[in-house]
């Protein structure tokens, strides 16, 4: 047997919330492992993250404040327990990243680490009226994710780079380790451990946009094929793109003082986001009511500035952060400061708050097996993004809490001796792709569910027929393209199980999208145009039973309602447009 | 194709470029020198070229798989 190890802990992805797990389970002096199927450092949506939330009462911030924000843009949905966490831990994390070398925007505007209790910049990021507390610090560093790796192999955890986890093992009604292989080596990897942390990151299908390219729901699709609860997969994510150029997802000069540069236009030149101009994450649900109405294509308009005061400061900010846009936008031709430039939104699956279900200790429904960042479904699963900085926060304190109790669990448990013709079992599931000699290629596969997930009319303006209609074809890919299936080589076994977890994923964010009969935040559904306050502040809950989801609901606590007897108009601020 | 040129004589070989791609595109070849080996799953992320210390990789924003747009 090639491969096969024991450890304590065993951590499955390798950004921040993965980083912060194997830290904090090494902290209590067991055995741990982490396993990434690229190179840890420089994998996960953590590399592109341009900051984190942070949350400092000394700074003058008020919880309160926070928690109407958080619980208002995110339309009742959000656990206000669950945010208190967040907000409170979010402290202490950051200044994990400072001692392991992080650096950041500082008030006065250079970039450098900060002593304990000094406040870095927190710009208004986004301002609207749907936003308006700003709880980004930025990170000064785009190689951020170096430090973090660095962190983790002097904590004295152990790091399997390029190892694609392809199954968890499940034993005696616990999870007891997971399989996967080297992706450049081909060697089968066997990892018994007596607690697993799932922290593979969101589900993104590979569309347009980046940064969320790597992350194809491995976790999400591992626990529910294993039999976890699943939460909150309903919700999906939007990012807005310039069309001819759909890797570029243009925030604007926004961290700068004036965000109302970032006009967005329907094919009339009509302003249609009203107030808000600017192309928020929250507002995105907009554009494809405003396509769908006939009065598509959306535009960018070109930005009313100094181009060459702006182009400073983003190829500056280019260094540090997220994608050099402003690059690819002169590669491709484009003159964002002078044209017309057409955009899209780009469906990029469910995030941030939906997943693997965790309790508050970061457990998920299996025993042993605990979740963390964009793979765990929290509380935190608003119907709308609620801030900036809230995937890096909740990232780094789910990964933290989810090390320190799967550590307590390990510690009450032994490892299961786990027979060799169980693990041969799981040895031919992980390499079947790869011995078959004909079928469909997993390039094939991966477009049919890019085809049929990201129309507008799937998941951006839903319908119950046409969500059903769009799971039909999932069902068909689940039960007869995924079984023949063939990988070529084993960078192509690697695609083979990402299209495969990622058609899983796909059928749970349909299956969950039908279930919910109302629209809210982001979500929306024009057979069910308006919030229902009262049967949906409810989370959808769901788990694998037989082929299909058994599917429930859990009422969300009650001090999340925020006030109900407010107007409709009032309490729900972001108004959907009706064609 | 994304990735336009890996340079061969800039390249220093030092493997950062093949480590940076989470799309697992990017191979060394027998020369220690890093190559596009499966172009095609490039997403245009231009992790490898912000990161390259010898300035040897240029990309393009084209991928090399079109994506099919919401509308």
């Amino acid at each position: 047997m090639d491969g096969r190890l024991e450890t304590d802990v065993l951590v499955i992805g390798g950004g921040l919330a993965g980083c912060f797990a194997a830290v904090g389970a090494r902290r209590s002096g067991v055995d741990v492992v982490l396993v990434d199927k690229n190179y840890v450092g420089r994998t996960g949506s953590s590399v592109y993250a341009s900051g984190m939330g942070l949350y400092n009462p000394d700074w003058g911030d008020d919880i309160e404040e926070w928690l109407e924000q958080y619980s208002r843009v995110g339309e009742y949905i959000v656990d206000r327990s669950w945010a208190k966490i967040l907000f409170e831990n979010s402290y202490a994390r950051h200044r994990d990243l400072v001692d392991w070398g992080f650096t950041y925007y500082k008030k006065d505007g250079s970039v450098g680490t900060l002593t304990p209790g000094e406040e870095p910049e927190r710009p208004l990021w986004l301002k609207s009226r749907f936003r308006n507390k700003c709880t980004l610090a930025m990170f000064g560093s785009k190689d951020k994710m170096i430090h973090v790796r660095k962190a983790v192999l002097d904590s004295g955890c152990r790091i399997l780079d390029r190892v694609m986890v392809t199954d968890l093992i499940v034993e005696d009604g616990r999870v007891a380790g997971a399989v996967g292989f080297h992706v450049r080596t081909g060697e089968f990897v066997a990892v018994q451990a007596k607690a697993t942390v799932l922290a593979s990151g969101m589900v993104s299908f590979k569309g347009s946009g980046f940064g969320r390219h790597m992350g194809t729901g491995d976790g999400q699709a591992m626990a529910y094929r294993a039999g976890a609860e699943m939460k909150s997969m309903e919700w999906g994510g939007l990012m807005y793109c310039i069309k001819d150029c759909d890797s570029v997802i243009v925030d604007g000069p926004t961290w700068e003082e004036d965000s109302s540069q970032d006009n967005v236009t329907n094919a009339l030149g009509e302003r249609f986001l009203g107030d808000e101009g600017n192309p928020g994450t929250v507002t995105l649900v907009l554009w494809p009511q405003e396509v769908h109405a006939g009065r598509g294509p959306i535009y960018h308009e070109p930005y009313g500035v100094d181009p060459e005061k702006y182009r400073e400061a983003i190829v500056e900010y280019e260094k540090k952060a997220e994608g050099p846009w402003i690059t690819m936008l002169d590669r491709a031709g484009l003159d964002i400061f002078n044209d017309r430039l057409e955009q899209i939104t780009a469906y990029v699956g469910a995030r941030p708050g939906g997943g693997v279900k965790i309790d508050e200790e970061c457990a998920c429904s299996l025993p042993g097996l605990y979740a963390a960042g964009d793979a765990s479904g929290c509380g935190l699963g608003g119907a709308a993004y609620p801030a900036g900085g809230t995937g890096m926060n909740k990232a780094a304190v789910t990964g933290h809490i989810a090390g320190e109790n799967a550590v307590k669990y390990a510690k009450k448990v032994e490892n299961i001796q786990i027979d060799d013709s169980v693990i041969e079992k799981y040895r031919e599931m992980t390499f079947g792709p790869m011995r078959r000699k004909s079928g469909f290629s997993t390039d094939h596969v991966l477009k049919r569910v890019q085809q049929t997930l990201f129309p507008y009319e799937v998941h951006m303006v839903m319908h119950g027929r046409r969500l059903e209609a769009a799971l039909t074809m999932v069902e068909f890919f689940r039960d007869h393209l995924l079984p023949r299936m063939r990988a070529v080589d084993l960078h192509d076994l690697r695609k083979a199980h990402e299209v495969r977890n990622m058609v899983q994923c796909a059928e749970m964010i349909l299956g969950a999208s039908i279930a919910r009969t109302e629209s809210r935040g982001t979500f929306y559904r024009e057979d069910y145009p308006e919030r229902d306050d009262e049967n949906w502040l409810k989370w959808i809950l769901f788990k694998k039973e037989g082929l299909g989801m058994k599917i429930w609901t859990q009422e969300v606590p009650e001090d999340s309602h925020g006030d109900t007897s407010t107007p409709y108009e009032e309490r729900y601020q972001l108004k959907y447009r009706r064609s | 194709m994304p990735i336009e040129k890996i340079d061969h004589e800039l390249c220093i070989g030092c493997g950062i470029c093949q480590d940076s791609c989470s799309l697992d595109v990017i191979y060394m070849d027998e020369s220690g020198k890093a190559y596009a080996r499966y172009p095609e799953d490039c997403v245009a992320c231009y992790s490898c070229e912000k990161d390259c210390p010898a300035e040897a990789i240029n990309v393009s924003p084209q991928r090399g798989r079109p994506v099919p747009h919401p509308w």
